[in-house]
């Protein structure tokens, strides 16, 4: 199939992450994050990923394996097999299928039969890194490039942290478009958070702050900011995403710099995303973590809602999750919705872009952005985050692309 | 689904194109030309309510200034619901990047633009014109909504020194014509909604199944009605059922939903004195909303307080334990089993069907309509649509319970 013949690929494309779809292809070339280490435990954890549905197990050797969930055989959910030693037993006729999907028994079939060696089962493989469990689904499978070693997930300087997993139940864009979009915490988050001076000085800007989003050798930086408490002096919040999905928040100001918050964000389907989070917590620096977490868990208070109120998401103010939730899961899909992008979503406009000319470059078999060459594979990768106040002559640095 | 209701326009329609109400249909352009009932006022209070009318997603809300607004339902920036915005003086601001909008969807701010940014002038937001009428709230989704056609001043709305009341929105899950053909079938009340005839009671006298009343389906000038009666007490008089179904889909009977229905029929001698009106909104094909306005000129105080408890109609069959019937039990309450009998026929454009010569009111209607859609697809304005000239006059439909002269029509 050439490209040449192929229709221009637009933002309704990014909806679509199914095997043989522009944006599945292009997913299909990275290693995405599909647990935590700590939660496949000894019976077999079923997971779609990319539209697929597969079953993620370790066996009684400790490998790990990610197969097909419906059984070769007639179809039955491997996810009610048996684990044994060397793979995974299907609890209808007891095939036996090891963690690269080959089928090792077939116990009704006659002594001689060799047909088992006949029947090779959808299999990927699965790595372990920084407590999180990736994949890999594309092409080159004994082949796969190296999975990227993100600093958040390989320092030893201190502690780290992998929270339990989200699932969420609508297209995974809402969800990451959001990341960079570094404004709506001040609107839609501002009840949440309304005891931060960093927040309230953003509202006494307004008008006057600048949004950068600059593009970084794996992704993109985006970059807020606005007049600083001394003259000279900015307030300056800065994120960065790696392709395809990784996110790199930071702490929340001065006091915990050197903190790292690392969202890796997973389709299951077009309608359906996982999200799994890592957070590194240096020696020396404040720990955020609990009290981030306790804000996250808090429940929007249901004192103030009215008894007529009957809307399905209320009450949601004050939790940012569920802040989150009600704007991204209305929105309806990118592509789709009816739109008029502003200034302020410039970070999305090349997210969007970037994105697009990696499903290109796939379609025409080139390797997208956020591929680790080779060369690099046992680099570590920091992804830059902090919200901070720097002089006007460190952003000018910052700008130019020399921080 | 554009290009079918573009083909559906140019084609010869049918009355079965009354089931589908989107944008460019045949039905949804028809109904596009009259004022619809979105809301009831005492329901709109303090929150944006969200909803879909005639397959457009809508939310409708009422500024700070006591402005009523009903504007699209995801923000023009990038989609997220305004059912849960905040709602303002000015207007309603979108809870994910504060743009706001006035009740005539203008953009009035971008709080994450540039301090000099324009960007907000060039955003215009979808907005309908909405008004209210005695505890109604009307939109008018048509063309030229800086000039709209006048508002029709419905009698029951109107105050006449009686009793007023206006029932909580109820909501359905099938197509908006089951309900509104249902309005010119009276042969059903007999069937139906049959009481015991030993029971002494208006209804299983006069709606007999036994004995059913006679009835005409009459044109009018706002719709068709039909008209059943019975001998009266006297040989110039007789008994009368009559009620109205006015275009668009509006149903008006002359009994407060059955008060008399349980009354003996001495108790109808002088006539129920009532008005009770029923609106119906298409939400999309398969859904509908239905808002009903009840004016009483009769003597006795405090109608509607008094009437409370006697209003919910009980079921009076038990659940047999192996019945599994979506709907059981379902017998004895007269919205339970309208429901069931139009909510299991199925779409007019899907299902079979044989009418037969009791159906002459629906088959009246469905005429009626028919001509209705076929003007507007010529461009002209359809039957139940005022001019100008009549914006002032009450709007009257027919509807009576009771003895008087024979003959009327």
């Amino acid at each position: 199939m050439s490209a040449a013949n192929e229709t221009k690929l637009n933002d309704s494309d990014l909806c679509h992450i199914g095997p043989g779809t522009p944006a599945g292809e292009m997913f299909r070339r990275y290693w995405l994050a599909i647990s935590r280490a700590e939660d496949l435990k000894e019976i077999p954890q079923a997971i779609k990923v990319l539209g697929e549905e597969l079953v993620l197990f370790r066996d009684g050797q400790g490998r790990l394996g990610l197969v097909g969930l419906h059984c070769s055989h007639r179809g039955s959910s491997l996810e009610y097999g048996d684990i044994e030693e060397k793979g995974i037993r299907c609890l209808y006729h007891g095939w036996l299928y090891d963690v690269e999907g080959n089928c090792l028994e077939q116990p009704l079939e006659p002594a001689g039969s060799t047909f088992c060696q006949k029947v090779k089962h959808l299999s990927y493989p699965v790595r372990e890194l920084g407590g999180l469990l990736f994949t890999y689904l594309g092409p080159a499978k004994t082949n796969p490039p190296p999975l990227p070693r993100y600093s958040a997930l390989v320092r030893e300087d201190g502690t780290r942290l992998v929270l339990p997993p989200r699932f969420w139940d609508y297209s995974w864009f809402n969800f990451w478009e959001n990341v960079v979009d570094s404004l709506h915490a001040y609107v839609l988050h501002r009840d949440s958070r309304s005891e931060r001076s960093w927040e309230n000085a953003f509202w006494r800007h307004r008008g006057d702050h600048h949004l950068d989003a600059l593009p970084t050798e794996y992704g993109l930086k985006a970059i807020v900011r606005w007049p600083g408490p001394e003259p000279e002096t900015e307030y300056v919040r800065l994120t960065t995403v790696a392709l395809p999905t990784v996110f790199s928040l930071g702490g929340r100001g001065e006091e915990d710099l050197g903190f790292e918050r690392l969202l890796f964000v997973t389709p299951a389907d077009d309608n359906n995303f996982m999200v799994y989070t890592s957070d590194f917590i240096p020696k020396d620096a404040a720990n955020p973590v609990d009290e981030r977490e306790k804000a996250r868990r808090a429940s929007p208070s249901a004192a103030n809602v009215k008894e007529y109120d009957k809307r399905k998401y209320v009450p949601f103010k004050g939790q940012v999750w569920k802040e989150d939730y009600v704007c991204q899961s209305t929105q309806g899909n990118v592509g789709y919705r009816r739109e008029n992008l502003a200034t302020s979503d410039r970070a999305i406009i090349l997210l969007r872009k970037q994105l697009l000319e990696a499903m290109e470059t796939v379609r025409n078999g080139g390797t997208p952005k956020g591929i680790i060459p080779e060369a690099k594979a046992n680099e570590m990768i920091f992804l830059e985050a902090y919200r901070a106040v720097l002089t006007k002559s460190q952003v000018a640095q910052l700008l130019n692309g020399r921080s | 689904m554009k290009e079918i209701a573009r083909v559906r326009k140019l084609a010869k329609i049918s009355i079965a194109d009354v089931a589908h109400v989107g944008p460019g249909t045949a039905a949804g352009e028809w109904f596009r030309r009259y004022w619809l009932v979105v809301g009831t006022t005492k329901e709109l209070r303090d929150i944006p309510l969200g909803l879909k009318v005639l397959g457009e997603d809508l939310v409708l809300f009422r500024d700070l200034n006591g402005q009523m607004g009903l504007i699209g339902l995801h923000c023009p920036h990038r989609g997220t619901s305004l059912e849960y915005g905040d709602i303002e003086e000015r207007g309603i601001r979108c809870p994910y990047h504060a743009w706001l909008f006035d009740v005539a969807g203008n953009c009035l701010e971008q709080p994450g633009e540039p301090r000099d940014s324009q960007y907000y002038k060039k955003v215009k937001h979808l907005s309908y014109p909405v008004r209210e009428l005695g505890g109604l709230i009307f939109a008018y989704m048509g063309p030229d909504q800086k000039n709209p056609p006048p508002l029709p001043r419905y009698s029951p709305l109107i105050e006449n020194g009686g009793q007023k009341y206006i029932e909580l929105t109820r909501y359905y899950d099938y197509n908006w014509f089951n309900f509104i053909e249902n309005g010119v079938d009276p042969v059903h009340f007999s069937v139906l909604h049959r009481s015991d005839p030993s029971d002494g009671t208006w209804r299983s006298w006069f709606f007999n199944r036994h004995d059913i009343p006679h009835f005409d389906a009459v044109e009018t000038a706002y719709g068709v009605k039909v008209i059943s009666r019975k001998p009266g007490p006297t040989a110039e008089t007789e008994y009368v059922d009559e009620k109205s179904v006015a275009l668009p889909s509006i149903i008006q009977i002359g009994d407060l939903e059955f008060t008399h229905f349980h009354k003996p029929r001495s108790a109808l001698a002088e006539g129920s004195h009532i008005e009770h009106i029923m609106f119906v909104t298409p939400n999309d094909d398969d859904h509908f909303m239905l808002f009903t306005a009840d004016s009483y000129t009769g003597l006795e105080s405090d109608f509607f307080p008094k009437l409370a408890d006697t209003r919910p109609t009980p079921l009076k069959e038990e659940k047999k334990e192996y019945d599994h019937r979506k709907h059981m039990p379902f017998r004895g309450s007269v919205r339970h089993e309208d429901i069931v009998t139009q909510g299991t026929q199925g779409r007019i454009d899907e299902r079979n069907e044989r009418l037969a010569a009791s159906d002459r009111g629906v088959i009246l209607l469905r005429k009626r309509i028919l001509n209705a859609m076929k003007a507007v697809q010529k461009g002209a304005l359809p039957q139940g649509v005022l001019t100008k000239e009549r914006a002032q006059k009450i709007v009257k439909i027919d509807s009576f319970t009771g003895i008087r002269a024979k003959g009327v029509f």
